[in-house]
């Protein structure tokens, strides 16, 4: 043995040094694959949830809103969600880089796979349902959440000049058989619903928040092409009643139980 | 006080390097023989892409030997021994040398013109080059190059390493690699007609 190496074990034995124990190198692995895949799952809820939006019937209504083709369809984005996708991806590629391999595959490989894997599973999720069952989840949970869709909804649903209207129905005039709608700013509008070719009449109930396609006519007066629901709209009594009766359901089976 | 049998003692030059993980983790003492096999060659290849100072090339040294055992429960199977060792000397490099901006001294080792020889194979004037400068010459051109360039230089040409080798003692793609490898020719290329040049004037 050389000088060199002696000295090096004389160090270790000294030291009392000793190698770090395997489980630890195992479990720091597994750390970084858990990472990696709940980021690629998250990912993919993410990109679900992208779909579920845009899907959800509101980017035909892109010629009825002013501006470029463009600018309105980036208006309809679901940008959190879009947000959240780019941040699981980046953690997604930082934790294959930690594996034991990762170094292997070029960044951009990486990137791409990841972004495959989250546009992939998100698909299946969005077939699945579980994206819709995501975004109503965070509707329901997050007052911010919410409020952004909320926004959204008001941003893209009135503008009554370009034929779209938003608001919730108070009431339906017997004589005039009209909807009457109140919009965001207390006012109160006509909604003429004879044009509507599929006409839901669960949509016009009283409380309902609807989404209407057609033509202002008059200062207060509008006629509709079409009728849409609006899902998990802020105060849309109806949603909100189904709530409250379900909790009382609820609390009435645990009071029998008892 | 070094404690193993005689009889292992005879077989080990016949083990492999990852053979002698496997005894190492059961005997510490059989680590003096891994440390013997890659003293000279880290030695000389941590010199080489750092430039230090021969105290700076020990100290470093001492550092990867007692990192590599700590760490000898990761070694992983798929690797080399003297990938995953080199890789860890490359590590430590980083983390010394380049903290303290230690630039090179004029130390060389004999042969590191043959880096050279190797590059100027297919060119005229290359060829006349390798008869003009010697090994110290051809430090100093690595020492002016970037040192991304410079390592896989002293990888791929002075420490014989293949690209898979390089590959994982740098922790790149294998693609990467190679981009870096014709790269740093060029750049070395370059380097040396600059300097004949400023010799000739």
């Amino acid at each position: 043995m050389t000088k060199f190496s002696e000295s090096i074990i004389g160090k270790i034995k000294c030291d009392h040094i000793a190698p770090v124990p395997r489980w630890q190198f195992i479990f720091r692995g597994y750390v970084f694959w858990t990472l990696f895949f709940g980021a690629v799952l998250l990912g993919s809820l993410s990109f679900g949830v992208v779909v579920h939006i845009i899907n959800s019937g509101d980017l035909d209504i892109v010629n009825h809103l002013h501006g470029n083709l463009l600018t309105s369809t980036v208006m309809l984005l679901p940008y959190i969600w879009l947000v959240l996708l780019l941040i699981f991806a980046g953690v997604a590629y930082a934790n294959w880089k930690c594996t034991r391999l990762g170094y292997r595959f070029k960044r951009r490989w990486i990137v791409i796979g990841s972004v495959a894997l989250s546009v992939f599973l998100g698909s299946v999720f969005y077939v699945l349902g579980m994206a819709k069952a995501v975004d109503n989840l965070m509707t329901k949970s997050l007052p911010v959440y919410n409020q952004s869709k909320h926004a959204a909804l008001m941003e893209i649903w009135f503008h009554p000049e370009q034929g779209l209207l938003t608001g919730k129905v108070i009431g339906i005039d017997e004589n005039s058989e009209k909807i009457i709608l109140i919009d965001e700013s207390g006012l109160s509008w006509n909604v003429d619903d004879k044009g509507v070719k599929w006409e839901n009449v669960q949509l016009e109930a009283k409380g309902k928040v609807v989404k209407i396609i057609g033509d202002k006519i008059g200062e207060r007066d509008f006629k509709a092409r079409e009728i849409r629901k609006c899902d998990n709209c802020q105060d849309d009594e109806d949603d909100s009643k189904k709530k409250s009766d379900n909790e009382s359901k609820v609390h009435q089976a645990s009071e029998s139980k008892d | 006080m070094i404690d193993i049998k005689l009889d292992k003692i005879e077989n080990i030059s016949e083990m492999s390097d990852e053979e002698l993980v496997g005894e190492t983790l059961k005997n510490p003492d059989f680590y003096g023989f891994l440390v013997e096999r890659y003293e000279e060659k880290l030695s000389r290849y941590i010199l080489r892409i750092s430039g230090g100072s021969k105290e700076d090339v020990e100290d470093t040294l001492q550092d990867v030997f007692i990192s590599a055992y700590k760490n000898l429960n990761s070694f992983d199977s798929d690797l080399k021994f003297s990938s995953w060792i080199y890789r860890i000397s490359h590590n430590k490099v980083i983390s010394h040398f380049r903290k303290i901006t230690a630039r090179p001294k004029t130390v060389t080792y004999e042969g590191d013109n043959q880096l050279l020889n190797i590059l100027a194979s297919n060119e005229d004037l290359a060829k006349e080059l390798e008869r003009k400068y010697t090994g110290e010459e051809v430090r100093s051109v690595l020492n002016e190059m970037d040192e991304r360039y410079k390592e896989v230089l002293v990888l791929k040409f002075l420490e014989e390493k293949d690209y898979k080798e390089i590959s994982d003692i740098l922790e790149k793609p294998m693609g990467t690699v190679a981009t870096l490898i014709n790269r740093a020719k060029k750049q070395f290329k370059e380097k040396t007609v600059k300097k004949e040049i400023a010799i000739n004037k």
